[in-house]
C-alpha cells in the first residue's frame, strides 16, 4: 500500500477526514409523503460541505446526519427518521414510536429474556449501476410509472424516487463544480461522468462504486467480481497497474472507515462495512480472481479495522486460496471464510433461484443478503434456555412421571413452541410498525421496489426473510444431552433432582455439577449421540419455523452468532442455571461452536461436529470462532496445515470459520496494562474489536474461550 | 497384544510429523530423561496425578476412597472415584487401556483432515515397548492407507525397529547426547543401542526425522551439539529439528510425586547457532 493511502488511513483513525454534516431543518415536512421526503433529501445533500482531501483520487464525501451505524433508525426500515427532524413532528407522525418500539424490544432495554430485536442491513445493486449508471433507474421508473398509472399512491412514490435519482445527479454535478473551482479537474470530470453514466474504465468503475455506496452505506458486496472485468481490460491495455488498483481500493476502504463518525461503544469494531471476495461465479466456477487478491491484500495492508471480509470458498476453491487467506487472516483478523456449498443450497431451499442465490454477499457481522435484491440480515436474538427452564418446572411427582427422554423432549418442545411463537409475534409486530415508514432512497437500489412501486419498508424488495440468532446454541444442545445421559440413560439423577439442582444454582450439588461438566458427552467433540442431539434440536426449530410465515414475507430461519450487542451476556444474565452445568447468570454460549469447557477431543473433532449441522435450514447469521495460538501459524509449513484444516472444515460442510491468532498470556496482560495493548485486536463474534475497549464481561469471556479452547 | 496402554490422544496435531495428525501417546518408557515434559509417560500402568495447589482440602476425596489411598498413594487402585468427586480438578487419572479397534476407530475419524501427507503418529513414552500391539496397529493403518509415523527414542532391540519399520512411513527419532556418560547421566541409560538403531534406519533408507531436545545444562553447548551434528550429518535424514527445553514436566512431575529438575531457558541466538551445525536443519 502506498504512503498516501497509509497516511490517509492514519488521518481516518484520528477522525480527520470527513466533514461534519450540516443540519438542514425539516420543518413542515411530512415524512409519510414520498415527495416531501424526496425534496428534503435533495435539500439535505446539496447543503452538505465538500472538503477536498489532499491527493485524493476518489471523489465525494457525504454523510447523513444522525445516520451513525448504531442508530437503528438508519439501518432498519425507518429511513425517514435518519434526518434531523423536530421532535414534535417526529412524535406527531409516529416515527418516534418505531424507535421506541425497537428500543423496547432490543437489548437497549431488554424487556424479555426470550427474544429481542437487532439491526438490519441492505446492500445496493452495484452491478446494475456499473452496467447502466444511475440514469438507468430513470428508465425503470418511467416504465413502472406507466404500469402503475392508475394508482395515485404508486405514482406519488415513483415520482418521488425519480426526484431522488435526479437529486443524485445534481449532487455529483455540484461536486464537480466544487472540484473544478479547487483545481481538481480530474475529479470534476469523473464526477460528471459517473455514477450517472456507466463507467468504462477501472478508475471510473471504482468511482461509481464508491459514489453508490455513499447513498447506501452498508455492504460493499462482491466488488472483486464486479470490478474484475474493468481491471482486466485496463491492465491489458496498460491503463492501470495492480499497485494503482490496490491504491484505489485502499482509498475506498479508508473512506468507508472514515465515513463512520467516532464515538459510541461500537466505534472500534469492524463490522459496519463488510464485503465478500471470491465465491462461485454465474458459471458455477470458483470466482477468486486478481481483484479478489487485490481487495484482500489492500485490507491486510491497512491499519484501519473496517471493512471486514468474508472470503467465499467452496469445493472448487484452489488450496492455494485457502493458504493465502490463512496468511492474510493472521495479519488481519477481519478476513475469514464462508462456505458457498453450504449457503447456496440453503438459499435455494428458501425459494431463491440459483442465479440470485449465487450473488449473495456477507453483510454486517455475519449476516447475508442477495446483492441489491433484498435484505435478510438478522432480525434478532432468541434464547431457547427459557423454554428449558419451564420444561423443568412442576412438582417432583409430575417430573418424575416422565419415563423416557422422548417424553421429556415433547414437553420441552411444547415450551419451545410457545417461545418461538412469541418471537414470531415480535417480528410481525415490528414489521407492522415499519410499514408506517416510507423509503424513497434505499428502495431505489433494491430490486423490485421500483417495479412494484412499493417501499422496502413494505416488503417492496425481491427477497425477505426473518432470520434469528439462537443464542446459547451449545448450552441448549448440551443441556438436552445432560438430561438424556444422566437422567434417562445412566439414571444418575431423576428429573426432579436435575430440576432442583439447576433451580438452586447447583448450591450444595457442586460435585454433581463437576461430574456433569467433566463428562465427555457434549456437542463439539465428534460424538455421534451428541451430534444427533444437535440435529434433533435444529430439526425441531425447523419444524416450528415452518408453522408460520413472517408478515414481511419469506420464511423464518435460525442461525447462531452474537452481533454488536451482547445477546449472550444479556440473555445469560436473565437465565438461571442449566442442566449442562452452567451457573445462573453466566453467559450463554456464543455462535456456532462447542460450549464452555466442553471441548475435550481437540480441534478436528470440534470442527467435524460443527460441520455436521444441516445448514439447509440453519442459515441465519452464524459465526464459528476458534482461537489459535500464534505458534501454530509461525511458519509456512504450519500455515499450510492450517489451510488444510480450514479447507477440510469447508469440504465437510462447515458454514463459516473465523480464527483468531493469539499469544499465550497476551489477553491477561492486556487486562492488567491496557495501555500497552491498545492495538490488540481479537475476533469477538461476528466482528473484531480492540480487546481493551470491549466491556469487562466480553473480555472475560474471550479469555475463558482462549484458556479453555485455544489450540496449540 | 490386543490392548495398549495409552496416556493421551491428540487429534489435529501439527507437531508430530507432516500434515495434520492424530498422535497416540503410549504409556511406558525405559528412559528417565531429567527434563522429560511427560513424566506421566514413564510408568506403563495407570497413575494418579494430584495437583496440590488446586486442592482446597474439602475432604470429599477421602470420603469416597475405600482404600485409604488419599493418605497413602501406594494403596491407590486407580478406581477414579476421588477424581470425579474433586470439584477443583486437583486429581486426575492418567493411563487407559485401549483396544486396537478403538484406536483404529479414533484414527479413522480424522481421515478427512489427513490429506496426502497427514496421518497417525505413535508416540510416547516409548511406543516400541508395546511392539506387539504397535506392529498390529501400524499394519492395519497401512491397510487403511493412513500415513504412519513412529516417534521413538530407539532404546529398544533392533528387532523391534525392524518389525515396526515394515508398516511405518516415517520415523521421528530423538537424539539426546552422543557422549555416553552424558547420556547415562541425563537419561539413565546407555546410548549404544540407540545410535545403532538410528544408523540402521538410515542405512535402510527409511524416512527419518531427527529431533534434538536442547537442554542447556546437558547438550546445550557447542561441543556436544557438534558431536550430535557430526553423527546426524552422516545419516540419510529428511530433516533435523531442535526442540528447546520447556518446563511443562515440572508441575506434572510434582503431581506424580516425582521431583523433576528445572533447567535454563534456551536463548534463541544459541538455538540458531546450534542449528547452523546441521545440514538438514528445519527452520
Amino acid at each position: 500500500m502506498n504512503d498516501r493511502v497509509l497516511h490517509l488511513a492514519k488521518r481516518a483513525i484520528m477522525e480527520d477526514i470527513f466533514p461534519n454534516s450540516v443540519f438542514v431543518p425539516a420543518a413542515g415536512l411530512d415524512p409519510q409523503n414520498p415527495m416531501d421526503c424526496a425534496v428534503y433529501f435533495r435539500k439535505y445533500i446539496l447543503a452538505q460541505p465538500i472538503e477536498l482531501i489532499e491527493g485524493e483520487k476518489l471523489a465525494g464525501l457525504l454523510r447523513y446526519a444522525n445516520a451513525i451505524p448504531m442508530d437503528h433508525s438508519e439501518r432498519e426500515q425507518t429511513e425517514n427518521i435518519l434526518v434531523e427532524m423536530p421532535t414534535d413532528l417526529y412524535s406527531k407522525i409516529g416515527f418516534a414510536h418505531i424507535t421506541e418500539f425497537f428500543r423496547k424490544h432490543s437489548d437497549y432495554i431488554p424487556d424479555s429474556p426470550v427474544c429481542f430485536l437487532d439491526w438490519d442491513h441492505y446492500c445496493a445493486n452495484f452491478p446494475y449501476v456499473l452496467k447502466h449508471g444511475l440514469k438507468g433507474y430513470l428508465d425503470r421508473i418511467a416504465f413502472s410509472l406507466e404500469a402503475h398509472k392508475k394508482s395515485s399512491k404508486d405514482v406519488a412514490f415513483l415520482k418521488a424516487m425519480e426526484y431522488v435519482v435526479l437529486s443524485m445527479k445534481l449532487y455529483f454535478e455540484h461536486l464537480a463544480d466544487e472540484y473544478e473551482k479547487r483545481g481538481r479537474s480530474d475529479l470534476a470530470a469523473i464526477s460528471r461522468k459517473v455514477p450517472w453514466n456507466r463507467p468504462e474504465s477501472f478508475r471510473e468503475a471504482i468511482q461509481a462504486y464508491w459514489s453508490t455506496w455513499l447513498f447506501l452505506p452498508d455492504s460493499l458486496a462482491r466488488m472483486d467480481q464486479y470490478l474484475q472485468p474493468f481491471y482486466e481490460k485496463d491492465v491489458s491495455i496498460g491503463k492501470i497497474t495492480p499497485e494503482e488498483a490496490e491504491e484505489l481500493i485502499g482509498e475506498m476502504y479508508v473512506k468507508c472507515f472514515a465515513w463512520r463518525p467516532g464515538g459510541g461503544f461500537t466505534e472500534h469494531r469492524s463490522a459496519d462495512v463488510t464485503f465478500s471476495a471470491g465465491g462461485y461465479n454465474e458459471y458455477g466456477e470458483d470466482g477468486f480472481n486478481e481483484m479478489s487478491l487485490i481487495c484482500i491484500k489492500a485490507l491486510a495492508a491497512l491499519p484501519t479495522w473496517r471493512p471486514q471480509c468474508n472470503v467465499r470458498v467452496n469445493k472448487k476453491t484452489p488450496f492455494e486460496v485457502f493458504k493465502l487467506i490463512a496468511k492474510y487472516n493472521k495479519i488481519q483478523c477481519n478476513i475469514v471464510y464462508t462456505n458457498d456449498d453450504a449457503r447456496i443450497p440453503a438459499f435455494i431451499n428458501m425459494g431463491i433461484p440459483y442465479d440470485d442465490a449465487v450473488e449473495y454477499t456477507m453483510v454486517g457481522c455475519n449476516e447475508w443478503t442477495m446483492v441489491g435484491k433484498g435484505h435478510t440480515g438478522s432480525q434478532g436474538f432468541f434464547n431457547p434456555m427459557k423454554a428449558m427452564e419451564r420444561s423443568l418446572e412442576g412438582f417432583a411427582t409430575s417430573l418424575d412421571a416422565i419415563s423416557n427422554f422422548d417424553e421429556y423432549y415433547t414437553k420441552f418442545e411444547l415450551c419451545l413452541k410457545e417461545d418461538v411463537f412469541k418471537m414470531m409475534d415480535l417480528a410481525d409486530a415490528y414489521y407492522d410498525e415499519c410499514t408506517k415508514d416510507i423509503s424513497v432512497v434505499t428502495s431505489i437500489f433494491v430490486e423490485d421496489c421500483i417495479d412494484k412501486a412499493r417501499s422496502l419498508t413494505c416488503s417492496g424488495q425481491r427477497y425477505s426473510s426473518s432470520n434469528w440468532a439462537c443464542t446459547g446454541l451449545a448450552d441448549i444442545i448440551d443441556s438436552l444431552i445432560a438430561i438424556k445421559y444422566f437422567v434417562f440413560d445412566k439414571k444418575r439423577f431423576c428429573l426432579s433432582q436435575m430440576a432442583q439442582m439447576t433451580q438452586c444454582n447447583w448450591k450444595g450439588f457442586e460435585k454433581e455439577r463437576s461430574e456433569i461438566c467433566a463428562a465427555n458427552i457434549y456437542w463439539g467433540n465428534d460424538i455421534e449421540d451428541a451430534d444427533a442431539m444437535a440435529a434433533r434440536f435444529i430439526s425441531t426449530l425447523e419444524r416450528l419455523c415452518s408453522l408460520r410465515v413472517p408478515k414481511k414475507g419469506g420464511v423464518f430461519r435460525f442461525g447462531s452468532y452474537v452481533g454488536y450487542n451482547y445477546a449472550n451476556i444479556t440473555m445469560g444474565s436473565m437465565t438461571g442455571a442449566t442442566p449442562n452445568g452452567r451457573l445462573s447468570g453466566e453467559y450463554l454460549s456464543d455462535g456456532m461452536g462447542a460450549g464452555r469447557d466442553k471441548q475435550k477431543n481437540g480441534l478436528t473433532a470440534y470442527l467435524k461436529s460443527v460441520a455436521k449441522i444441516d445448514n439447509t435450514f440453519f442459515i441465519g447469521p452464524t459465526a464459528t470462532n476458534i482461537s489459535i495460538d500464534e505458534k501454530m501459524a509461525d511458519s509456512e509449513e504450519k500455515l499450510e496445515k492450517l489451510a488444510r484444516l480450514y479447507q477440510t472444515f469447508i469440504l465437510l460442510g462447515g458454514l463459516q470459520l473465523q480464527p483468531t491468532y493469539l499469544k499465550a498470556g497476551d489477553l491477561e496482560r492486556a487486562q492488567e496494562t491496557p495501555l500497552d495493548y491498545q492495538d490488540l485486536r481479537v475476533r469477538v463474534t461476528g466482528y473484531s474489536g480492540f480487546f481493551t475497549r470491549l466491556d469487562a464481561g466480553t473480555q472475560d469471556e474471550i479469555i475463558h474461550r482462549y484458556r479453555a479452547d485455544c489450540y496449540e | 497384544m490386543n490392548n495398549a496402554s495409552i496416556f493421551d490422544i491428540v487429534k489435529g496435531s501439527f507437531a508430530d510429523g507432516p500434515g495434520i495428525r492424530t498422535t497416540f501417546y503410549f504409556k511406558g518408557c525405559n528412559l528417565r530423561c531429567k527434563w522429560c515434559h511427560n513424566p506421566e509417560s514413564w510408568a506403563p500402568q495407570k497413575q494418579l496425578l494430584f495437583y496440590r495447589d488446586k486442592c482446597v482440602y474439602c475432604g470429599m476425596c477421602a470420603q469416597v476412597c475405600t482404600h485409604s489411598a488419599i493418605e497413602d498413594r501406594t494403596k491407590c487402585i486407580f478406581c477414579g472415584k476421588c477424581v470425579t468427586q474433586c470439584v477443583n480438578k486437583a486429581r486426575m487419572l492418567t493411563g487407559d487401556t485401549k483396544t486396537l479397534d478403538e484406536l483404529l476407530r479414533i484414527a479413522k475419524e480424522d481421515i478427512p483432515f489427513y490429506g496426502t501427507d497427514g496421518g497417525v503418529t505413535c508416540s510416547g513414552g516409548e511406543c516400541l515397548l508395546q511392539i506387539d500391539f504397535l506392529e498390529a496397529f501400524l499394519k492395519v493403518l497401512k491397510e487403511e492407507h493412513i500415513h504412519t509415523a513412529v516417534d521413538t527414542a530407539c532404546n529398544v532391540p533392533l528387532e523391534y525397529m525392524q518389525r515396526a519399520a515394515q508398516y511405518t512411513n516415517l520415523f521421528l527419532v530423538d537424539i539426546k547426547c552422543i557422549t555416553p556418560e552424558l547420556h547415562r547421566e541425563y537419561t539413565g541409560v546407555d546410548n549404544t543401542q540407540i545410535l545403532e538403531n538410528i544408523k540402521w534406519l538410515s542405512q535402510n533408507r527409511i524416512p527419518l526425522w531427527i529431533r534434538v531436545p536442547v537442554i542447556h545444562e546437558c547438550n546445550g553447548n557447542m561441543q556436544e551439539m557438534q558431536r550430535i551434528a557430526d553423527f546426524v550429518n552422516e545419516l540419510q535424514v529428511e530433516r533435523v529439528e531442535l526442540l528447546p527445553y520447556h518446563a511443562f514436566g515440572v508441575n506434572k512431575g510434582r503431581a506424580l510425586g516425582i521431583e523433576m529438575e528445572r533447567y535454563s531457558t534456551i536463548l534463541a541466538e544459541d538455538l540458531s547457532n546450534y542449528g547452523k551445525l546441521f545440514e538438514r536443519i528445519h527452520k
